[in-house]
C-alpha cells in the first residue's frame, strides 16, 4: 500500500518512562554472567525502564498526552481524533483509545480506535490519523502508542527480558500545509514468528497452556507467553525494510542524500545496525537510541524523536523518514517534513 | 560460489575468536562459540555476501557447514 496524503503535519512529540530501572547487569545471577555480557554486547541494551504493576500503556500514554496537551496550549475542545496503538490494551473491551477520550476530558464528538499492532504501530497510528484529517473529518488527532510487553513475558525468557521495555507516547497529527508519504506491508504468513499463542478465541487460556516448556537455548516460556523467532525477525527485517524505505523515498522524488533524518523502529543495536549499513546512511543519520530504554515495541519511533530532538538542531528535520517493522509480519515507512514539529524531552529520563 | 570462500565466510561470522580445524563436515552449532546470537550474524552474512535470505529455520534444520552452503546454493538458483 502506497499513499501520499497531503494538508497536515506532525504537530507534537512527547513521551512518558517509567521511573523503574531494570539493569541487564543485575541478571547476571539468573542468567549467568557471560550469557549477560555477551546478549547486552548483541543488544546494545544495558538497562529499561519496567512500569509498576497498577500502571497500564494507556496510562503511561495519557501522561505523555497530558504533557503534550499543555505544552502545545492547544484548546482540549481542537482535538477531535484518537488513536491508541498497543498490545497490551487495558480490556479485552472495551476498546482502551474510548476509555481515553473520557480521562483525557476529550469532546464526545471525538472519533476513537484501537490499532492492536506492536513494532510497526507507531506507523498505521499516524496512518490512521493522517486518513481521517484528509477525508476533513479531523482537525487534530491525538497518536497514543505504548505497550507494557514485560507482562507477556515469561521470567525464564532471557531472549525477550534483556531486549523490551517500556514507555508510553503521545503525537499530535493536525490539519496544515505538509505532506506525508506512507508505505506499508503485510505478511501475514510469518504470523507465528512473534505470538501470544494462548489466551485469544482460538487458543483460549487454560491449565494445558500454562505449562512451562524450555527451548534448546534455556529460555522457558508457556503458550500464553509472548513468544519471539529472533532469527526469523531478523531476516525479515532486513530483507524487507531497506526495499521499503527506497520505494518510498523515491515515491517521494527525495534522494536518499538528502534525507537528514532515519528514525528506525529501535529493535536492538545489532538489528539497527545493519538495515543502517544495508540503507547505505551515515551514523548519525539514522540514531541507534537502545541503551538505556531497550525496544519499547510501538513507542520506540516517537522516543525516539523526543529523546533526540529536543535537544537542540543536530538533525537537519526538513526530509524525515521512519520505519516499523515486526509482529505481523508487518512493516511500514513514513516520509515528511518535522521542521514545524515541537519535541519534547521524555519525562522521567 | 565456492565451499572454501564460503567456510572464510562463515567463519568472520565470529570476528573476535581464532577458530580453526573448520571444514565442511564441521557440525557448527556444536561449537563453542556458537550461539543463538551467531544466527543473527549469520543471516546477515548470507545475505551481504550471497543476497540471500536465511531463516531461523533453515538454520535449525542445518546440522554442517555444507549443509548451510548447499542450502544457499540452492536458494541462489531459484
Amino acid at each position: 500500500m502506497k499513499a501520499i496524503i497531503k494538508n497536515l503535519y506532525i504537530r507534537a512529540v512527547s513521551s512518558w518512562l517509567p521511573e523503574n530501572i531494570l539493569t541487564m547487569s543485575s541478571l547476571a545471577p539468573v542468567y549467568g554472567e557471560e550469557t549477560v555480557r555477551n546478549i547486552i554486547k548483541t543488544t546494545g541494551i544495558e538497562q529499561v525502564r519496567i512500569a509498576d504493576r497498577d500502571m497500564t500503556a494507556s496510562d503511561m500514554c495519557q501522561r505523555a498526552a497530558e504533557h503534550l496537551i499543555e505544552k502545545e496550549d492547544i484548546s482540549i475542545a481542537d482535538i477531535d481524533g484518537l488513536v491508541f496503538v498497543s498490545q497490551t490494551a487495558d480490556y479485552i473491551l472495551p476498546s482502551t483509545s474510548v476509555c481515553l477520550q473520557h480521562r483525557l476530558h476529550l469532546s464526545k464528538e471525538t472519533v476513537c480506535m484501537d490499532i492492536h499492532y506492536g513494532c510497526s504501530g507507531y506507523i498505521y497510528g499516524l496512518f490512521q490519523a493522517a486518513l481521517w484529517i484528509q477525508s476533513g473529518a479531523c482537525r487534530n488527532v491525538l497518536v497514543l502508542a505504548g505497550d507494557t510487553t514485560s507482562r507477556l513475558i515469561n521470567e525464564q525468557d532471557k531472549s525477550l527480558r534483556m531486549v523490551f521495555g517500556e514507555c508510553g507516547t503521545a503525537t499530535l497529527v493536525s490539519a496544515g500545509t505538509g505532506v506525508m508519504g506512507f508505505h506499508i506491508g503485510s505478511d501475514g504468513s510469518g504470523y507465528d514468528r512473534l505470538i501470544v499463542p494462548a489466551g485469544g478465541f482460538r487458543t483460549p487460556a487454560s491449565p494445558d497452556t500454562a505449562a512451562l516448556v524450555y527451548d534448546d537455548d534455556g529460555n522457558g516460556r508457556t503458550r500464553n507467553d509472548l513468544y519471539m523467532d529472533g532469527m526469523g525477525i531478523f531476516s525479515f527485517s532486513v530483507t524487507q525494510v531497506p526495499p521499503n524505505i527506497s520505494t518510498l523515498i523515491e515515491m517521494m522524488s527525495w534522494n536518499k542524500e538528502e534525507v537528514g533524518f532515519v528514525a528506525l523502529h529501535q529493535a536492538n543495536e545489532f538489528m539497527v545496525k545493519y538495515i543502517r549499513k544495508k540503507l547505505k546512511v551515515a551514523e548519525e543519520t539514522a540514531p541507534i537510541d537502545v541503551r538505556d530504554f531497550g525496544n519499547t515495541g510501538p513507542a520506540t519511533i516517537p522516543l525516539l524523536f523526543s529523546d533526540l530532538c529536543s535537544q537542540g538542531d543536530a538533525y537537519d528535520l526538513s526530509k524525515v523518514v521512519m520505519c516499523g517493522f515486526g509482529v505481523g509480519l508487518s512493516l511500514g515507512s513514513v516520509a515528511t517534513d518535522m521542521t514545524e514539529t515541537r519535541f519534547y524531552e521524555p519525562i522521567n529520563k | 560460489m565456492e565451499l572454501k570462500e564460503f567456510i572464510e565466510n562463515f567463519k568472520e561470522v565470529f570476528d573476535d575468536e581464532e577458530l580453526t580445524g573448520i571444514n565442511g563436515d564441521t557440525f557448527f552449532k556444536e561449537l563453542d562459540v556458537w550461539s543463538s546470537l551467531s544466527a543473527l550474524s549469520l543471516i546477515a552474512m548470507v545475505d551481504e555476501n550471497y543476497d540471500v535470505s536465511i531463516t531461523g529455520n533453515d538454520i535449525r534444520k542445518a546440522d554442517t557447514i555444507e549443509d548451510l552452503f548447499a542450502l544457499v546454493q540452492s536458494k541462489k538458483n531459484v
